[in-house]
């Protein structure tokens, strides 16, 4: 997939993932890498920023596997702008498949 | 790379891009625990920290995700062409001095590092090779100074001495900067064909190679990076012989310091051809266009013409930018 087109919609992945469980960063850059090509420290930068904007809090966990693990949680302000982002998203997606004729899967 | 030295390396370069105390230990701390995670998740310590990259390139990326530009910083750096292309030709037509006005093109890449470059120690260093060019440039051009001031050029590695974190490669740095000085008020003040100053400089390599400066030359872990210790510096030492014969015989210590710009220019080649590393064609180009201005400048009394061939740094990086390239291809493939 293009960067350009990955870079754009990191931040909507990102959120879409934390607002349906609290995760650590590794957590999400396995979810994510299963199925896009990420470049393993793109995720960490984004999260920060995310966090640094208050869109997301964050607090440490036991994990699974016993060592402590840092997960990141969806703020009200978080959950606003992800709401925003997934409307661009289906607007966009809508116009684009309109502009490709509904053939966007091709 | 173990734990141990990711976080070492990772903590000192956060600390050369100026993250405070605290975003360090986050930052760290964040790490530690996404190591420790993958390890408890049956990941090998060593391959995961492979795969989040040099911690160079980490520290950067949370950089330019987390300290972005300024938008007034962006206008400074998108009006400085325009800023160079007046002062060049005023300089040119007003006072015919084409040579050394072409300098004012140098304001380019400065504005653009003094603005991204933030740490103080660093935006020195990485601005310490126009420092010393510029200085050559006027001194060599208006006081006939070429030698001994090609000898400015140390305070590039000086100011890499600097930036270790050794208290003993600081002093290195210290020594480069005051043996540079005394190399230059000597060879002025007593007799530019004296070589005795010459030996003031002689530690300097050594620094390098104790610095990790010279990291490449300082490699002998194999047969190929032995012939490559021995080419690089045969090089280094014919290209200083040739330009000190020139120069002291026949005068000509411009534009023969032209010669040193073949060094970078093979060690891309190198990177490219040898190790196999992507290098971009644009990262050619500075060199190319300085070597051809000059020569096209200087021979051909063309500096009002010749300064042309930089337009072909900023061409070059339209037409062979690699993200250009895919929207290319991609359009091609939906086509």
């Amino acid at each position: 997939m293009n960067a350009q087109f990955k870079k754009g919609v990191l931040d909507l992945i990102l959120l879409h993932l934390i607002r349906q469980k609290p995760v650590s960063a590794y957590d999400l850059l396995t979810e994510i890498s299963k199925r896009l090509e990420v470049n393993e420290n793109t995720i960490y930068p984004l999260l920060r920023r995310l966090d640094k904007e208050g869109y997301l809090s964050h607090e440490k966990q036991q994990g699974d596997m016993g060592a402590p693990k840092k997960v990141f949680i969806l703020t009200e302000q978080g959950q606003s702008h992800y709401t925003k982002l997934y409307r661009d998203w289906q607007a966009f997606q809508v116009e684009v498949s309109s502009i490709l004729g509904g053939q966007s899967n091709d | 790379m173990t734990k141990t030295v990711f976080m070492k390396n990772l903590k000192e370069a956060l600390e050369d891009r100026d993250f405070k105390g605290n975003e360090v230990h986050e930052i760290l701390d964040d790490y530690a625990m996404m190591i420790d995670e993958a390890v408890a998740g049956g990941e090998t310590e060593i391959v995961f920290i492979e795969k989040l990259g040099s911690p160079k390139s980490i520290a950067r990326a949370i950089y330019k995700e987390t300290k972005p530009r300024s938008s007034s910083d962006n206008r400074l750096i998108a009006i400085s062409p325009f800023i160079a292309i007046i002062i060049f030709f005023y300089s040119g037509f007003a006072h015919n001095a084409w040579h050394p006005a072409w300098m004012a093109f140098l304001i380019i890449p400065v504005i653009a590092i003094a603005i991204e470059v933030r740490h103080p120690l660093e935006k020195i260093t990485a601005l310490s090779p126009f420092i010393a060019l510029v200085g050559f440039m006027i001194l060599g051009t208006y006081y006939q100074l070429w030698h001994p001031m090609w000898a400015l050029f140390l305070i590039i590695p000086a100011f890499g001495f600097f930036q270790s974190r050794s208290a003993i490669l600081r002093l290195a740095g210290l020594y480069t900067l005051l043996s540079m000085a005394a190399f230059i008020a000597y060879t002025i003040i007593y007799d530019p064909t004296h070589f005795y100053a010459f030996f003031l400089l002689v530690p300097i390599p050594v620094f390098g190679i104790l610095s990790g400066q010279l990291t490449i030359m300082a490699d002998f872990s194999s047969l190929q990076s032995r012939v490559l210790l021995i080419i690089s510096s045969l090089l280094l030492l014919l290209f200083t012989a040739v330009y000190l014969y020139l120069g002291l015989t026949h005068e000509l210590w411009h534009p023969t310091w032209l010669i040193f710009l073949l060094l970078p220019l093979l060690a891309l080649l190198y990177s490219q051809f040898i190790l196999k590393e992507t290098i971009e064609f644009v990262a050619y180009t500075p060199f190319i266009a300085v070597l051809i201005f000059v020569i096209w400048g200087h021979f051909g009394n063309a500096y009002h013409y010749s300064w042309l061939v930089f337009l072909m740094i900023p061409m070059t990086a339209i037409l062979f930018s690699k993200e250009k390239v895919v929207e290319v291809e991609s359009r091609k493939t939906e086509d």
